[in-house]
């Protein structure tokens, strides 16, 4: 493994344009962890991306991998990279193994390790058979393929780029068991739509919207941030005044938002929610209680979706 | 990760060696060595023909059968530089094999220069089974064929077919669709430089040195000297230094072209 394994965005940005894909985005990490990137479609996690793989060129900034400038040293920055990028197609003329070993071949495998090395991959990530041109297989077995050509020389950071899209559920979960297992040597920054995987995966989480980092921090970190404060009751009769203040002491407001329906802002802890519910159940028959802490995705809504989360809540 | 970094000398060999395996199982490659054997088997036919039907004598000069066979190299290493050469660089951006190649610590350059010795060693290989077919010929027809000529026209062939992949390259290098830099490569190669070269050469009467397919009349240099102008009752015939020359000017200018548009391209669809 290498003794630096970091990756590090220094004000970095894209324009192509008049359009700021990217703009001054800087972060650093250093050591074994799983980074999330997430952002809507268009949010500049792509981008970033490539920036970092040299399948762009920033307009200003820099992108380095174990110190090294992607852009200056591209050969000796990548050196210690795997990464997928979008979906990439190996030669459709070549078979499986064969796109695999010329991969394993550029990247300094050869002879027995290199065959040991893509048994150990077709087993891991349950690779199809691959004597079969890759121009044969189906999305996701090319997109299998794909994952395992980037790790087969075991690198230090692995760049992943939405690494289960147009898998079935039964290969995610194999990647994502296999993710688990390499971020306790690796560096891993992945980007990604599906917020459980996320944060499942990830130990930290950076949000991108628009081209700008909009947050950064641990996953607990951040879904503890933006953590429920209300919560929506209903009653199955209307309540009286009297037995609503009861709610007084654990709620900061109580307001209603229809006939016997009442939002009950609090102070997010999970033991006033719980308290909140026992007391609701003084005040008079509860037909439902919702609000519950949504930890990442809530944080996501908050910070990419204002409205949406507004709209959640009404 | 243990492996220490390979050369570039090393990777320019991988990069090759994968494309030239890549090359020869396209369709491609089969079309063109079909057509070859085709077009061979059916002069060779027609020849013969000809020649028992006493509708024409018998050829004697052996040089002449090789030269009348070369006349249709040219078109057989313009098609298999289009078809080869003509998507070499627009598949990595725009099909989806530049994300699985550009993000391998491998330099650009290597990979452009291992695709194009690619496609030049496969067109030089489809050029020199048509040798086979004219050689065979000319051995039925006279019973010798003039080597050290032929040798040299061969070696002429191998630098022809680098200019003709240099040009394809460079479409393929400006244009995004694969299918459209093979097709501007081919109306290149077969309208608009023949078409120039007639227009100039006939109207102005102007030597068209800037064209390659003025330059492929060199093949035949290494057999047959043609006197420099007018040989047929007009037109221009190159030198044969001129001949080489007008290719190597065609490689270096479309390979060094290409290189720069590859290297800076970046892959934003």
């Amino acid at each position: 493994m290498s003794p630096t394994l970091s990756i590090e965005v220094e004000s970095l940005s894209k324009r192509f344009g008049s359009f700021s894909a990217l703009e001054n985005a800087s972060f650093k990490y250093e050591g074994p962890a799983a980074i999330g990137y997430l952002g809507p479609n268009g949010a500049g996690k792509t981008t970033t991306l490539k920036l970092l793989t040299r399948l762009l060129r920033p307009s200003q900034g820099h992108a380095r991998i174990n110190s090294l400038d992607v852009t200056a040293r591209p050969k000796d920055a990548l050196w210690d990279v795997g990464a997928v990028i979008e979906s990439p197609d190996p030669y459709p003329q070549q078979t499986g193994k064969e796109a695999l070993e010329m991969v394993g071949e550029f990247r300094g495998l050869s002879g027995e390790r290199l065959h040991d090395q893509i048994a150990r991959y077709a087993q891991l990530l349950e690779l199809p058979p691959l004597e079969r041109r890759t121009g044969k297989l189906s999305k996701g077995q090319r997109q299998r393929i794909v994952l395992a050509s980037a790790l087969l020389s075991e690198p230090s950071i692995i760049l992943l780029d939405e690494p289960t899209s147009g898998l079935d559920p039964a290969e995610r979960v194999i990647i994502r068991n296999l993710l688990v297992q390499l971020k306790r040597d690796r560096l891993i920054f992945m980007s990604s739509h599906l917020l459980p995987e996320v944060t499942e995966i990830c130990d930290r989480v950076i949000f991108v919207n628009q081209g700008k980092i909009v947050a950064q921090d641990t996953v607990a970190g951040l879904s503890n941030r933006f953590r429920e404060t209300q919560v929506d009751v209903e009653f199955l009769a209307t309540p009286t005044a009297e037995k609503l203040a009861l709610l007084a002491p654990l709620s900061q407001k109580v307001e209603a938002v229809g006939p016997s329906r009442y939002r009950i802002s609090f102070d997010g802890e999970d033991a006033t929610r719980t308290q909140l519910l026992l007391v609701c159940q003084q005040v008079g028959t509860v037909r439902s209680f919702s609000g519950s802490t949504l930890g990442l995705e809530d944080a996501y809504l908050k910070l990419m979706r204002p409205e949406s989360a507004a709209a959640t809540k009404a | 990760m243990t492996e220490p970094v390979v050369s570039d000398g090393r990777q320019l060999l991988i990069a090759t060696r994968y494309q030239l395996q890549s090359y020869l199982r396209t369709y491609r490659f089969l079309a063109m060595v079909i057509f070859v054997i085709v077009v061979g088997s059916l002069l060779l036919g027609v020849l013969t023909y000809l020649v028992h039907s006493g509708r024409i004598s018998a050829p004697t000069d052996s040089s002449a059968v090789l030269v009348g066979y070369l006349t249709l190299l040219a078109l057989i290493v313009y098609f298999s530089a289009a078809l080869l050469g003509g998507d070499a660089i627009s598949t990595d951006f725009g099909a989806r094999t530049g994300y699985y190649t550009l993000v391998l610590p491998i330099r650009r350059r290597v990979l452009l220069i291992g695709r194009y010795a690619a496609a030049v060693l496969t067109t030089f290989l489809i050029a020199v089974l048509y040798y086979v077919f004219a050689v065979a010929g000319d051995l039925y027809f006279t019973g010798g064929v003039p080597v050290a000529g032929l040798l040299g026209s061969i070696a002429v062939t191998l630098l022809f077919s680098a200019a003709a992949v240099a040009l394809a390259f460079f479409f393929s290098s400006v244009v995004k669709t694969p299918a459209l830099s093979i097709l501007l490569t081919v109306l290149m190669l077969f309208v608009f430089l023949p078409l120039v070269v007639s227009l100039i050469t006939a109207e102005a009467n102007i030597e068209p040195w800037f064209s390659l397919t003025y330059a492929a009349a060199a093949i035949s240099e290494p057999i047959v000297n043609v006197p420099h102008h007018d040989a047929f009752g007009g037109g221009f015939q190159p030198y044969l230094w001129e001949g080489l020359v007008i290719m190597a000017a065609y490689l270096v200018v479309f390979l060094l072209f290409s290189y720069l548009v590859y290297e800076f391209k970046e892959s934003s669809g």
